[in-house]
């Protein structure tokens, strides 16, 4: 049985994890879009950018969300109704920002457009850092389960929390947009590309020296969980030096990809921190963890066959379908733009 | 105004506003697939045509399809803790099999049909499209089958305080799965058939030799076969629902007085409060009996074999299901007479087609009405026999979080179909010959 639960921790990790590092450079380019664009074009090259992947990186986050639900059933009960007015706010901004991509380029107005496109990407990514930055610094869990509503979330640790992932989203989304675009728009990007590196590595420095992870007290530097979140901070560290070698190089599929890597490994020293708990609470008789909240042994091992099953499937069909679409987009060739 | 009325209320709209873009999405993409494969293996320049024209308002449906799906599978746990934390060890399997296996295939082959024109080979592409119609339809069976489990649970045992799956396979061959699954798929492709039939008509009453001409032929022969199989599945499911859901079945023909060999009334009048009909009229001998169980003399269970909580409502639960039976014989009906003007080729009756062009929104009232019959009508619970719908609201909310997200949702829903009946129109009457 435990061996299972700690399977499905992994899983639920990577699912998350995967979800974050995809989907973060869409949510970054729709938080970038109207800052870095002169013109309708160019806001119309970042859009198709991110065109063919969006939709099926927010499959990420529904799987994340149907997982938890199948495998920990009482940790999706609990964590979706705590974080309640939260998480109602991400999903209203991940639908105006879906719908925005689709019908910008079927109306006459813009504008509102592209302040939904900012806001419905803004709002999720620094939600959901509010969320984790609770987490992995433990909630206020009491017998009556979590009672201090959103603005109980909103401390330090979780405003922090939520800036990073903001300007971390924000730098992969920059490098994406390095990468995927041609002409001299590539060129004003790069000098954003070389800013938005200072305040990552910045912030990086910031959440490393007041990890809200010290505050949780569930947190042991000196056990398994402690070792491997050590190891993945260190190697995110070593990353984002590496991205800066490769951005002064001007090497922009190189960047992107090293960025890919960084947030993987950001995001798994988090999830590896809070091992085994999916919820920790400041009061550890609360722990909503991987073994108090698991379903049975039976449903565990029909959903580990399906994973390990359907999802290499999945992974191989999306990145054959990136390497088919790879072209490069230039806002000066309209041909290229469909939205 | 409580916390549970809001939250069903709240489930209620959001999920009925879903489901007017569900079935078009199941419908539509299976004849625009059809169509490009015409096109692939014709080469003809008018299937092209419809290809980008209906797969322009497909586009336009999906969007705002995919972006409300989402919200659904989140409320489970946001508004339904107590549910989720009871029938997760099941219900989460399907919903989390449905995002694996369906919703990535439809997703990310739909980015690549979008973007791949002129990219990928002509072959690449249309497999693209067939995939995105294979991936909306597995995710219509496995949200399915969890609402099967809803309506008939199997596979389980009651353990450690909750439901636990002990029989994967039983819960996959659940046959009240099945049934619904494919009386709902086919209910979808009428929608689409008669999206496609209407969206034609309006283009022949300017044009009679419109490329549309195609769009509608195809789209009648799609319209009548598919009817015809909400017919035979519907009847299907109505022996599931009298075996498995008395009450259900009772509450759709409101029924009151248990009777062996019941006959069928053509005109009925419900009177709830006195739990009796008020009028009974045009009997069909032992019918009743025929329609739960093909067997004249069967016995069917009226609702004063129930104790008064565990009946659903009756009126709306029996108006929905008469509505959408009478829609249903409407809607082979007018796809039959379609295929023979199609193959007669005398497309040219203005009152027809003008019928067909209005005839638009009654499919997808006739799929809201079944919803409403199979959701309203297994009321009070929310697992048949297992949970009720008072025990599966979440303890921990407040209502003005409730009454906060109802309203958002119902601010942004309401700009949503706006926008959608606004783009769809407008797209819908461009003009491709």
């Amino acid at each position: 049985m435990e061996y299972l639960q700690i399977t499905w921790f992994v899983l639920w990790s990577v699912l998350w994890v995967v979800y974050f590092a995809l989907d973060g450079f869409d949510l970054g380019s729709g938080i970038l879009m109207n800052f870095i664009s002169k013109n309708d074009d160019e806001k119309r090259a970042v859009i198709n950018t991110v065109g063919p992947f969006w939709d099926g990186n927010e499959v990420w986050l529904i799987t994340a969300g149907g997982a938890t639900f199948a495998a920990f059933p009482k940790a999706y009960a609990n964590m979706f109704s705590w974080f309640y007015i939260p998480l109602f706010m991400v999903l209203i901004g991940l639908i105006l920002r879906g719908v925005s991509f689709e019908m910008r380029g079927k109306t006459e107005s813009k504008k509102i457009w592209d302040v939904f496109i900012f806001v419905g990407s803004l709002l999720p990514v620094f939600l959901l850092g509010v969320a984790f930055g609770n987490i992995w610094s433990g909630v206020n869990i009491t017998e009556k389960g979590y009672t201090e509503g959103t603005l109980g979330l909103l401390n330090f640790n979780g405003i922090l929390t939520g800036f990073t992932f903001v300007v971390f989203v924000c730098m992969h989304g920059a490098l994406w947009l390095y990468y995927k675009i041609e002409g001299e728009f590539k060129l004003r990007i790069y000098g954003v590309v070389r800013k938005i590196w200072y305040v990552s590595a910045f912030l990086f420095g910031i959440f490393i020296l007041f990890i809200p992870h010290t505050l949780n007290p569930n947190f042991n530097l000196n056990s398994f969980s402690g070792y491997l979140t050590v190891i993945f901070y260190g190697l995110a560290a070593f990353m984002i030096i590496l991205i800066k070698k490769s951005i002064d190089k001007g090497r922009d599929y190189i960047s992107f990809l090293k960025s890919f890597v960084f947030m993987i490994f950001w995001f798994a020293g988090g999830f590896a921190s809070q091992y085994p708990n999916l919820i920790p609470s400041k009061n550890m008789e609360f722990n909503v963890s991987i073994f108090n909240s698991s379903s049975s042994f039976y449903t565990l091992k029909i959903m580990t066959i399906v994973a390990l099953v359907f999802v290499p499937i999945v992974v191989a069909y999306q990145i054959w379908i990136y390497k088919t679409l790879n072209h490069k987009i230039n806002p000066v060739d309209k041909e290229s733009l469909f939205y | 105004m409580d916390l549970l009325f809001l939250s069903r209320l709240q489930f209620a709209m959001t999920a009925a506003f879903h489901f007017l873009f569900v079935p078009m999405t199941l419908g539509v993409v299976v004849l625009v697939a059809i169509m490009q494969t015409f096109w692939y293996k014709t080469g003809e320049e008018r299937w092209l045509k419809l290809v980008k024209f209906f797969g322009k308002l497909f586009l336009i449906n999906f969007a705002i399809g995919v972006v409300t799906g989402i919200s659904l599978e989140f409320q489970f746990g946001m508004n339904w803790a107590e549910y989720s934390k009871y029938v997760g060890d099941i219900f989460g399997v399907p919903l989390a099999i449905e995002a694996t296996v369906a919703f990535f295939l439809e997703s990310v082959f739909l980015g690549l049909w979008i973007f791949g024109w002129n990219k990928v080979s002509k072959k690449i592409h249309l497999i693209s499209i067939w995939m995105v119609a294979l991936g909306s339809n597995l995710s219509a069976l496995w949200i399915l089958f969890a609402n099967g489990f809803m309506q008939r649970p199997v596979g389980y045992i009651l353990a450690n305080g909750r439901v636990e799956l002990v029989n994967f396979s039983e819960f996959l061959l659940n046959q009240y799965g099945w049934v619904k699954f494919f009386h709902t798929v086919f209910g979808a492709y009428v929608v689409g058939a008669f999206f496609v039939m209407g969206v034609s008509a309006y283009h022949l009453l300017k044009n009679r030799e419109s490329v549309f001409r195609s769009s509608f032929k195809l789209a009648a022969y799609f319209g009548a076969l598919s009817s015809v199989f909400v017919f035979i599945f519907g009847d299907f499911h109505a022996k599931d629902i009298s075996k498995f859901q008395p009450t259900k079945f009772a509450a759709m023909e409101s029924v009151w007085e248990t009777k062996k060999g019941a006959d069928y009334p053509l005109i009925v009048v419900p009177d709830e409060k006195n739990e009796k009909n008020l009028v009974e009229a045009i009997k069909i001998p032992k019918f009743l009996s025929i329609l739960a169980a093909y067997n004249p003399n069967y016995e069917v269970k009226g609702l004063r074999d129930f104790s008064k909580e565990d009946r659903p409502p009756v009126l709306i639960t029996f108006l929905s299901f008469r509505i959408m039976v009478v829609l249903g014989f409407l809607f082979i009906a007018l796809s039959f007479i379609s295929v023979y003007l199609s193959y007669k080729n005398k497309l040219d009756n203005i009152l027809f087609l003008k019928a067909m062009l209005y005839s638009i929104p009654l499919p997808y009232i006739a799929m809201q009405l079944g919803w409403i019959v199979a959701e309203v009508g297994r009321q009070p619970w929310a697992v048949y026999g297992l949970l009720k719908t008072k025990d599966a609201v979440s303890q921990n909310l407040s209502l003005n979080q409730v009454i906060f997200s109802f309203l958002g949702y119902g601010l942004v829903y309401t700009f949503l179909g706006i926008l959608g009946f606004y783009l769809m129109v407008k797209n819908a009457k461009k003009s491709i010959d």
